[in-house]
């Protein structure tokens, strides 16, 4: 499509800049630098040298790690608050009025049985969201449910009896849903109580984490008793066609669960059996639970939403809540096969948006910088910059492509900070999937917050990058090491994504 | 979602330049030359290229406009007023035809969105509060006498309606929960549309103290999310306003505005009109889906937008969009002049009542119209997207090849 263009609009020295070349001899010094903070993380002093005088801009145009076109020739250059909301360009007119409707069904609320609106109710009885776009407002992400942010916003939470290893809770079932149509109580209310720490960098400063204490008050079917619980935001909704369909082989040469390799970062598959005993690579959800996106959008209508699709026959009730029981039904299904792949088709063509290259000369040589810093300390080690669809996709734009997603839609330990303890099918309570880093910069700009993280704690990039432990956790002493100006420059490198 | 895109520039444009009054440039076409020496004469000073020439009778347009519309507007804040202080059956009606007036005028002006201007400013745009849709009408006000939800029933999550309130609410928690704008209003206006044949049906005494408890709060909320539709347009007739310090002086020295100009209609009409506004009504049969649902004034809505289209590219007789497509790719220019008045004679042929004829089976004279419609839309904008390649902009609705 338009890489001429972009390629015109920019210099080429700009285009190398932002092709995150990593020079080996650039960055040596500044290994050893950080080798030396680690020793002595007081001697702010000592701190402040070599690294920052890289002359990153010598760069030889080599391999180049990334791209300004994230989603490699299906990216369209958009910014601003709909900078999410765009499909791949060249569509067909069929794939375009596709796109318009599956938009219909991801946008508009869902209403309780019956109703004047036919095609769209049946939602709940138990409902976390009436609406895709209440998780994904513009196709952005959603807002963990702080008092000043109220319910329905953004996340769900997935509940689990402390024993039971990932199994759902008897009474509430596998999601606790907070809102609940008219007759039926909601099953609780969740209550989040914010608690700060601080984490200390080599050269003296601090940083201030928030996490929360997670409670469900009001449980309408009785006490939950000792549960394991999962709160869990909605992600920004671009590029999911691409990752779709990343061939299985992949992502399985990417895994070392055995961490064979010895760099303490192994990558395991989350190996998904289908009821027909056919094994599949789980890659979407923060646990890679889903294999495909229509099985993500149908285990999304049902869990959170509450209406029942092809793959999830029975309301998302257990038969012990009567008032949830008793409530009408939509239809068998409530949401057909149609609509499911609308949704999947809307979901499959959301464009990811170029990156935003800096046009100031120091801004550019800081996210340059930032680039190198992302490979030197070993971000891209599970962020993987590069990956590749096969010929498999429905949609013709989307096959062959490469792209960059900065995830390696694999599960990874990522430690105690972060762990839920709640097994979720093969993924422990302490493994999570690399999340892409696509579109984290313009979060902001489309969705008026910049929470990021599983469970939306991390308030900014940097809090997300301080929470990263178990594997990660050599990656942040590193970024804990580095001095202010390369923190900043790996900040505004991703600030650009 | 509605769709707000920047687009990529290859720099083939050249900064408008401006010099003094008797410099026309040797590129103008005979048929412009009267109307930019008006706007010359107003100005004092000529623009010296062609393009320089259409963004400067583009800006006046769009100011034309936006005054126009804010006039209707108060007009029928007018009626609304006049409504809520003494609520009869005369009095909804003429708010009623002062909506649908307002809403024709405001309906051209869409063609101007997309540009990244001050209508369709980042997050929380203008056009936000103005024109959101669809309006899941329960955010505002269920439909069961019993319920205790909603803005106008709910006292305890909202206690008070002012405009930064209703602003904060507006589609939060979900893209339909929308509170504010046209729609709003019309909702208001005519309540939901349970007829076959005509618009809803809404009795004037839902206003009426002695008849309904929520009468008081529904005049509230009608009177201020009118105030607030005049306070967004006013804005907008500011920002391009001739002479000020606004967004109107950095469009017209702007390298990128004849950018901004053609993404309007080519999104328009490639996704809104052609898309959310006719391809999912058209599959879904849904009435919800419909444009002005509630009014079943969605057949107007469609002319009016066309019309704004035809406004931005034929422009008013000078320096037309057309005119600066056909300097660079005369074929283009063409395909796009044909397309265009196709999409005029297709969207004025379309059956009224839209939603009535919409769900018809396939095949009905109803439906095929509505589908030429649709197509001709999607035809035009293709065009858009082809001729703004020869400007060096892409529309992401070009199709590939």
């Amino acid at each position: 499509m338009r890489f001429d263009s972009m390629r015109d609009r920019m210099s080429s020295a700009s285009l190398a800049c932002i092709a995150g070349v990593f020079v080996t001899q650039t960055l040596a010094p500044q290994r050893d630098e950080v080798a030396a903070q680690e020793a002595a993380p007081t001697k702010a002093a000592s701190t402040k040298a070599a690294p920052t005088k890289a002359a990153p801009t010598k760069a030889a145009p080599a391999q180049a790690m990334h791209a300004p076109n994230l989603g490699g020739q299906t990216s369209v250059a958009v910014d601003g608050g709909h900078a999410f909301s765009l499909p791949v360009p060249g569509l067909s007119r069929e794939d375009r009025r596709a796109f318009s409707v599956g938009n219909s069904f991801f946008r508009d609320n869902w209403v309780a049985a019956p109703a004047s609106a036919e095609g769209r109710d049946g939602l709940g009885p138990h409902f976390s969201a009436n609406s895709c776009s209440a998780c994904h407002q513009e196709d952005g992400r959603g807002l963990p449910p702080l008092a000043d942010v109220g319910v329905g916003r953004g996340s769900v939470l997935f509940v689990s009896p402390v024993n039971a290893d990932g199994a759902p809770h008897p009474m509430y079932g596998a999601q606790l849903q907070d809102q609940a149509i008219e007759g039926v109580r909601p099953e609780g209310r969740i209550e989040l109580e914010p608690q700060r720490s601080f984490i200390a960098f080599a050269d003296g400063s601090r940083a201030e984490l928030e996490r929360w204490d997670l409670r469900v008050q009001d449980a309408a079917y009785g006490p939950l008793g000792e549960v394991r619980m999962s709160l869990r935001v909605g992600p920004q909704v671009i590029g999911l066609g691409l990752l779709e369909h990343v061939p299985d082989a992949v992502i399985r040469e990417l895994a070392d669960p055995n961490d064979r390799d010895g760099d303490g970062i192994s990558g395991r598959v989350h190996e998904i059996r289908s009821a027909d005993g056919r094994a599949s690579v789980g890659r979407f959800g923060w646990k890679a639970s889903q294999p495909t996106l229509d099985a993500q959008v149908m285990a999304a209508l049902h869990g959170d939403m509450g209406l029942t699709n092809p793959t999830h026959r029975a309301e998302n009730h257990t038969s012990l809540q009567s008032d949830a029981v008793q409530a009408a039904s939509g239809g068998d299904p409530e949401v057909d096969a149609h609509k499911v792949a609308r949704l999947a088709h809307y979901c499959r063509v959301l464009a990811v948006p170029m990156q935003r290259v800096p046009t100031n000369s120091d801004d550019l040589a800081r996210v340059q910088r930032g680039a190198q810093i992302f490979q030197a300390i070993d971000c891209a080690k599970c962020h993987v910059t590069t990956l590749k669809t096969d010929e498999s996709s429905p949609i013709e734009q989307l096959r062959n492509v490469e792209f960059h997603p900065f995830t390696d839609l694999l599960l990874h330990d990522m430690g105690e900070g972060l762990a839920d303890n709640r097994r979720d099918g093969d993924a422990s309570g302490r493994e999570w999937r690399t999340p892409p880093l696509w579109g984290i910069g313009l979060i902001e700009t489309v969705n008026g917050h910049t929470r990021l993280l599983h469970d939306g704690r991390a308030r900014s990039i940097e809090e997300a990058i301080l929470w990263h432990g178990g594997e990660a956790q050599r990656s942040r002493d590193a970024y804990l090491a580095l001095p202010k100006a390369d923190r900043d420059a790996l900040l505004a490198y991703l600030k650009s994504l | 979602m509605s769709i707000e895109a920047l687009v990529l520039i290859s720099g083939v444009l050249t900064s408008s330049n401006f010099v003094n009054a008797g410099k026309i440039a040797s590129s103008l076409v005979p048929s412009s030359r009267e109307r930019v020496t008006e706007v010359a004469r107003e100005t004092g000073d000529i623009p010296q290229t062609l393009e320089a020439q259409c963004v400067r009778a583009y800006a006046a347009m769009v100011h034309d406009e936006y005054r126009a519309s804010l006039a209707s507007a108060e007009e029928m804040r007018a009626a609304i007023q006049a409504f809520c202080a003494t609520p009869t059956m005369e009095g909804l009606t003429r708010a009623r035809e002062t909506w649908i007036a307002a809403r024709e005028i405001y309906g051209r002006t869409e063609a101007f969105r997309f540009g990244n201007g001050p209508i369709d400013t980042t997050r929380g745009g203008t056009e936000t509060f103005i024109n959101a849709w669809p309006v899941d009408e329960s955010y505002i006000e269920p439909e069961a006498d019993s319920a205790t939800t909603g803005i106008i029933r709910d006292r305890t999550k909202y206690p008070a309606l002012g405009r930064v309130i209703l602003k904060l609410h507006n589609q939060r928690g979900g893209e339909t929960n929308v509170c504010t704008g046209w729609h709003a209003i019309e909702f208001m206006l005519w309540g939901r549309d349970q007829s076959e044949t005509g618009p809803g049906n809404r009795s004037f005494t839902d206003f009426l103290d002695a008849n309904s408890p929520h009468a008081e709060r529904r005049r509230e909320y009608l009177l201020e999310i009118t105030d607030l539709l005049c306070e967004d347009l006013t804005r907008l007739v500011k920002a391009w306003a001739p002479d000020a310090d606004n967004h109107r002086r950095r469009f017209e020295q702007d390298p990128k505005a004849l950018r901004a100009i053609i993404v309007g209609p080519g999104l328009l009409a490639g996704f809104e009109m052609s898309g959310e506004r006719l391809a999912v009504p058209l599959e879904t049969r849904d009435q919800e889906e419909e444009h002005s649902c509630f009014s079943d004034t969605t057949h107007i809505d469609f002319r009016a937008n066309i019309r704004g289209i035809a406004l931005v590219l034929r422009g008013n007789g000078a320096a037309s969009m057309i005119d600066v497509i056909r300097v660079k790719d005369a074929a283009a220019a063409d395909d796009l002049a044909t397309a265009l008045e196709k999409a005029l004679v297709a969207i004025d042929a379309m059956p009224v009542p839209f939603d009535a004829a919409m769900r018809k089976e396939d095949g009905t004279p109803e439906r095929q119209k509505l589908t030429a419609a649709l197509e001709a839309i999607e035809t035009l904008g293709e065009s858009i997207s082809r001729a703004a390649k020869s400007l060096g902009v892409t529309v992401p609705t070009e199709p590939q090849g």
